[in-house]
């Protein structure tokens, strides 16, 4: 069947097609071939996906009127993320045959309000992402006018107090917060007669984290009677005098029989419990159960009990064993800890060979606070203030030798801290390179912004080379820490090229005389490039989470050269053991989380200290040569996204010849489970070249199931094991054990232990409501002219069944398509809005073709997900241009056809 | 003959825009700008407004919060409340808060509405790659305001 789109009544023509075109309401694959083959497969939609109920049921192109009051609030479970559309008015744009602004109308209808219904906790967070439903090439005459309204809610149809509002008159994001749990009605309002459609993202109370959770277990490596606590009232933080440091201090000992062995930094205490008080504990509870445990298994109960006591006091802020860490070379510093970043990149086997001693890293940034005492004496006396604005250093004068940060974000403490915050010196953290020396030259002001002409001429003085400086450096940086940038698009002049000359100039310079200089690759989850990340011989680098995939806010593209820990930006406020952001130096000897490629960058810088301070004659070309040769990293795939890979510390070495010691790593040393979360990866390996086999990975409870990834684990049981929460069997809140048993050399060692924390979110079906699932042909793509819209060759509607929606063409003519799937919140037949949830076969970023040559096609599974930030790129774009993959990066995707279908 | 004429309407004038100054006055709160970071330090938080009617409330929970060193060490000023505002996340740094206005909702004695604008950093420059969060720090005299009160941020 061919099925021919007119242009005039286009709404009613849709329709007739749509349901013409297949029996359940979808378009056949077209029979201008006389052989066709099926294709089919399943989309997964992310989890705690929901949608607008008014266009859940768009496939036949008219809006409901489903949830546009209070009395018929859509509820919504928590965590959720929401895909809706919103406009004041009803009217029409006016389109040509190529998607553009012409005299063709496409009608719009007002759906003026959309009110949710959910309850939050306590902190949760509601954020609104809006973005222009107008596909054509022009937004003018477009308004946006929104309002986001939260309330408290005095029960199912009554609206309390307004909580927080925000106002949008442009594609933004925006959040408000709650302060008590509760039940809460949210208002998404256009305004009446002025607005036009908008897509919009709601997500609900996505911080949310479970530390009151987390309980730690027997089994655990800890020392028995020993606690780290921190009081919230930590004298420290208040600027309270030393007298009445000690005298709270003192208070808190008699309290629960602890003795203070040493306070940690500015972090924490450190407490032995006195032997009295730990008898007590075991007087107090269970004895008969205390008899199965063997005397140090007792001890360490009665540790637990303890801190069980000590959490539930009003003023402990936290409470923990004193964990024993095993890997190799683990430093002393108290809050390495939490610092899940270090062993991701195997550090602690590569410190054995390699501390960074001798080289020298400039980071050129905000400048450093140089008396932390966390930097000992990694501070060179070459630093230097390169900003000629006094209204940008804030210090009053211009260029001088004292790089003092005046401003207030401490971000070049923080990215210098990452690199060699001394490590091993028994004080808060530990550096990648916690032996090398920092030459921190300022030039970036107080805002966190800076020059042109600033950062080029700290280049250059870096490399030692001619600079404003009077006189170049005693000893030459051997790598250069960029952890900034611009966008092209910012970079761009007014006559279309490129700026930046005098930095690529700048940097050019410092590559000839070999300095490897490292560069944040961009925090606007856009393929549009970064500089300097992006110039020719620079390093740029992308960031990953906790979980070694891309950081939701990481650019990508085909400039990344490699990745590293940067974060994940929906971290929690305060360092409390997740594993969200970077934990580094700031400010008066204090420390804490940040999050961005800026964070990432470092760990990149401070692998290549550990290089040069091995071998001295490591330069940027043989640098890139590693990374290149995918032999100092782990493989990741996606290279848009990963570049090279995961950078690792003890392959780098190992590139070098140094022999690392063989061992047994775990990542993560702990896993958390919460809201809808309900799986996550375990990665073993051994760096060193010894023989380590595993033995078992096993699960302790029978709610989590443990199971090696296929194909990712190798003979000797290392690789990637799959963790999996059973939810219906798993408990609301929960602990337990993963187990790891395993030899060194054929000589069995002792187990390794990784803690499963979990909390447990109620989670209605997830959907996104109608979904359509479409081939690109080709030779459409290939062909199409650039601002054009393309028609899809074939779309059906997706069957949501359970957790995921399944399509089948059933009958495809040999060829080579796109398979790509969206929703069409805003009912305007085009697909892949920004706002809309969509995906394509095999990646959203790296779609590949489909051949179908002479069988049926089938297990083409994908994933499809919103885009929960409106991010630089795609403001005022069309909406496609930064979300397509691969060959068709500007396209807009037209449902309705204009040829066979 | 025309002058008291003039006069009258002048001086009636006057008087209705000292009315309306009046009236408008009278919602609005003599608040100071205490302080203000273009990242509040501490990972991300809600674009929210907190309200601290007590030191010891604003020291937990700027301990808790580990708000920026520089505003948590700003000195609590007895007979104030302490009103702290976080902007919305960026993507780099570079962003600022400007405080516009601290005033009671006409009607709704117990609610206090913080206006705020958010700034962005110049359009060529370079930036710090970090998520940041501007966040600003005012007192506000605690006389005549309700002890129930609750804050409500508008930002545009």
């Amino acid at each position: 069947m061919v099925c021919l789109v007119g242009r005039g009544a286009l709404v009613a023509v849709v329709c007739v097609l749509l349901s013409a075109c297949g029996s359940d309401g979808s378009s056949s694959a077209g029979s201008a071939s006389n052989q066709a083959y099926s294709l089919s497969g399943r989309v997964f939609i992310e989890p705690e996906s929901d949608v607008d109920l008014d266009v859940e049921r768009r496939y036949n192109l008219s809006l409901e009127a489903r949830n546009d009051s209070i009395e018929t609030a859509q509820v919504l479970s928590n965590p959720a993320t929401v895909g809706g559309y919103l406009s004041g008015t009803s009217g029409e744009y006016y389109e040509d045959a190529f998607g553009n602004t012409g005299t063709i109308p496409v009608p719009f209808e007002a759906d003026i309000q959309d009110v949710y219904s959910v309850e939050l906790l306590s902190g949760q967070q509601v954020m609104l992402s809006v973005f222009r439903a107008n596909d054509l090439g022009t937004t003018q005459g477009d308004t946006v006018d929104l309002t986001l309204a939260v309330y408290e809610a005095e029960d199912a149809t009554t609206k309390g107090s307004l909580v927080a509002a925000r106002s949008f008159d442009s594609e933004v994001t925006k959040g408000v917060s709650v302060d008590a749990d509760g039940r809460y009605f949210i208002e998404l309002v256009a305004r009446t007669n002025v607005a036009t459609p908008v897509l919009y993202t709601l997500a609900i109370g996505q911080s949310s984290n479970v530390s009151s959770a987390a309980r730690p277990q027997i089994n655990a490596p800890f020392v028995p009677g020993e606690v780290i606590v921190q009081f919230k009232e930590t004298p420290q933080l208040q600027g309270l005098s030393q007298a009445r440091q000690s005298k709270r201090a003192g208070n808190a000992n008699s309290n629960v029989g602890m003795q203070e062995l040493k306070s940690i930094g500015q972090l924490a205490r450190h407490y032995r419990f006195d032997e009295q008080r730990m008898n007590s504990a075991l007087a107090f509870e269970q004895r008969a159960n205390a008899g199965a445990l063997s005397a140090r298994q007792q001890k360490k109960w009665q540790t637990l009990e303890l801190i069980k006591a000590l959490r539930a006091r009003d003023d402990v802020l936290y409470a923990e064993p004193n964990y024993l860490f095993t890997a190799t070379a683990a430093p002393n510093d108290p809050a390495y800890r939490l610092q899940w970043n270090l062993p991701m990149l195997e550090l602690p086997s590569a410190w054995d060979r390699s501390t960074g001693l001798n080289a020298v890293v400039a980071v050129v940034d905000t400048g450093i606070d140089a008396n932390h005492v966390d930097f000992g004496d990694n501070i060179s006396s070459d630093g230097y203030d390169f900003i000629v604005s006094t209204s940008l250093s804030g210090d009053g004068n211009g260029p001088d030798s004292n790089p003092n940060d005046e401003g207030d974000s401490f971000h070049g403490a923080h990215v210098a801290g990452i690199v060699a915050a001394q490590g091993n010196n028994g004080i808060g953290i530990a550096g990648v390179a916690y032996d090398a020396t920092i030459m921190p030259l300022r030039a970036l002001g107080i805002d966190g912004t800076g020059t042109l002409a600033d950062i080029s001429n700290a280049i250059l003085y870096a490399a030692g080379l001619s600079s404003t400086a009077p006189a170049p450096p005693s000893q030459r940086a051997d790598v250069i820490n960029l952890s900034l940038g611009i966008s092209e698009t910012d970079l761009r002049m007014e006559n279309g090229q490129l700026g930046g000359q005098t930095m690529q100039n700048a940097i050019n310079a410092a590559l000839g005389q070999g300095v490897i200089i490292v560069a944040a690759a961009g925090n606007a989850s856009s393929s549009v490039p970064n500089y300097p990340a992006a110039y020719e011989g620079v390093v740029a680098v992308s960031s990953v989470n906790d979980r070694r995939t891309k950081s939701n806010f990481s650019n990508y593209g085909d400039y990344i050269d490699v990745a590293a820990p940067g974060g994940t930006s929906y971290g929690s406020p305060y360092y409390d053991g997740f594993q969200d952001g970077i934990l580094s130096t700031i400010y008066a000897n204090e420390y804490t989380e940040l999050v961005g490629t800026s964070m990432a960058t470092p760990h990149v810088a401070g692998v290549a200290a550990l290089m040069k301070s091995v071998d001295p004659t490591l330069n940027n070309v043989r640098f890139m040569e590693a990374l290149n040769s995918g032999e100092i990293t782990d493989n990741l795939g996606t290279p848009l996204f990963y570049g090279n890979g995961l950078i690792n510390a003890a392959k780098a070495l190992t590139w070098l010849g140094e022999s690392i010691d063989t061992a047994l790593n775990v990542f993560p040393r702990q896993l958390n489970f919460s809201g809808a979360n309900t799986s996550g990866i375990l990665y073993l390996s051994n760096p060193g070249a010894g023989a380590v086999t595993v033995t078992g990975v096993t699960s302790e409870a029978t709610w989590l199931e443990v199971n090696p990834r296929p194909g990712a684990v190798n003979g000797a049981g290392l690789g990637d094991y799959a963790l999996t929460i059973n939810v219906s069997a798993a408990p609301q809140n929960g602990t337990t054990n993963v187990r790891i048993t395993y030899e060194v050399d054929g000589v069995p060692a002792e187990d390794r232990v990784v803690p499963v924390y979990i909390a447990q979110t109620v989670v209605e079906d997830d959907t996104v409501g109608a979904l359509y699932v479409y081939l690109l042909r080709k030779e459409d793509v290939d062909g199409a002219e650039p601002e054009a819209a393309i028609s899809v060759f074939a779309s059906v509607n997706a069957v949501k069944g359970n957790g995921a929606y399944t399509y089948t063409f059933p009958a495809v003519p040999p060829g080579q398509y796109f398979l790509e799937a969206s929703t069409d919140n805003d009912g305007d037949f085009f697909v892949f809005d920004a706002g809309e949830a969509k995906g394509a076969y095999p990646l959203l970023y790296e779609s590949e073709l489909i051949s179908i040559t002479n069988q049926n096609l089938r297990d083409r599974d994908f994933d499809v997900a919103y885009l929960r930030f409106v991010s630089g790129s795609e403001l005022g774009s069309s909406a496609s241009s930064t979300q397509s993959a691969g060959s068709r990066p500007t396209m807009k995707r037209r449902l309705q056809s204009g040829g066979p279908r | 003959m025309q002058m008291p004429w003039l006069l009258i309407l002048l001086c009636t004038a006057l008087l209705a825009c000292a009315n309306g100054y009046q009236a408008k006055a009278q919602t609005g709160l003599a608040y100071e700008l205490v302080g203000q970071a273009s990242h509040c330090v501490g990972g991300h938080a809600a674009e929210t407004v907190q309200l601290f009617q007590s030191q010891d409330a604003w020291l937990a929970s700027a301990a808790r919060q580990r708000l920026n060193p520089r505003l948590r060490n700003e000195p609590w000023r007895e007979a104030y409340l302490r009103v702290l505002v976080y902007g919305p996340q960026q993507r780099t740094g570079g962003f600022s808060l400007q405080l516009e206005k601290v005033e009671l909702i006409p009607g709704s004695p117990d609610r206090v509405r913080v206006i705020v604008r958010s700034l962005a950093p110049s359009e060529h420059s370079f930036t710090t790659q970090m998520i940041s969060q501007p966040c600003l720090l005012v007192d506000v005299p605690a006389a005549g305001v309700s002890p129930d009160v609750k804050p409500v941020l508008v930002s545009h």
